[in-house]
């Protein structure tokens, strides 16, 4: 039998209805792996489900410098966070097993949001959250964690970046030593 | 295997163009972004 479903139409981000009927369900083409499903709250889309938005296509390595060095840049489309709305960042990266520091930054509109530190271990898998706080313009992150996640002494960050604008994230490397080499090896990005 | 040069934007090193999603591994020498391809032979990372 042919599958077929009506009721259910596709858009793309940019093109979604401007109202949003409660019940409505609607699949916006180009925000996740294969589309994403958003239902009318009466006043705005809701997506039904985390969405995956972005995937680091391959490993990216870091060596010969100690300069802050740029490894992934992932866009944001406006408004897709929502007040409340959360990005949970899954890096995974390896370094050289030296006690040399190795610093791994998430910055959001040109802010550091949460800073990651290595040393005396070969590789880390981490969780940075950002998290929009009752406002499109008002985020909370935590510091100073070597994993990203756990007890940390350093300051909660309360950045301030427009998210109903498009919205550039940018995860950066450095090394305390050139010779050392630091690769991040995947790192997936989720809108929760 | 191509490169991609850099450039420094706010103390931050860039790429001047944004990375191709068909990569196999890319490096950061110190100069400029390798892009290693399909087929190219790949640089032990230690």
């Amino acid at each position: 039998m042919e599958l077929s479903n009506p009721l259910i139409s596709d858009y793309t981000w940019a093109n979604k209805p401007s109202v949003a009927p409660l019940g409505q369900i609607i699949c916006v083409t180009d925000i996740g792996e294969n589309g994403s499903l958003w239902r009318g709250n009466g006043t705005k889309w809701v997506r039904l489900n985390p969405i995956k938005i972005f995937s680091l296509s391959a490993p990216f390595s870091l060596t010969n410098s100690t300069s802050v060095v740029t490894l992934a840049t992932i866009t944001i489309p406006a408004g897709l966070l929502g007040a409340n709305g959360k990005l949970k960042i899954y890096p995974l990266w390896a370094t050289t097993n030296n006690a040399n520091v190795k610093t791994l930054r998430l910055n959001i509109g040109g802010v550091v949001c949460s800073t990651m530190t290595s040393q005396s271990v070969p590789n880390n898998s981490g969780l940075l959250i950002i998290r929009n706080i009752n406002s499109e313009s008002a985020q909370k992150c935590s510091s100073g964690l070597v994993a990203g996640i756990g007890a940390s002494s350093g300051s909660i960050a309360s950045p301030t970046v427009d998210t109903s604008a498009a919205t550039t994230i940018t995860i950066t490397g450095q090394l305390a030593v050139g010779t050392d080499t630091l690769t991040l090896e995947d790192l997936f990005v989720e809108v929760v | 295997m191509k490169t991609i040069a850099a450039t420094v934007i706010n103390e931050v090193v860039t790429p001047i163009e944004p990375m191709p999603i068909d990569a196999k591994l890319i490096v950061f020498n110190g100069t400029e972004y390798v892009i290693y391809e399909d087929g190219d032979e790949l640089p032990v990372i230690e």
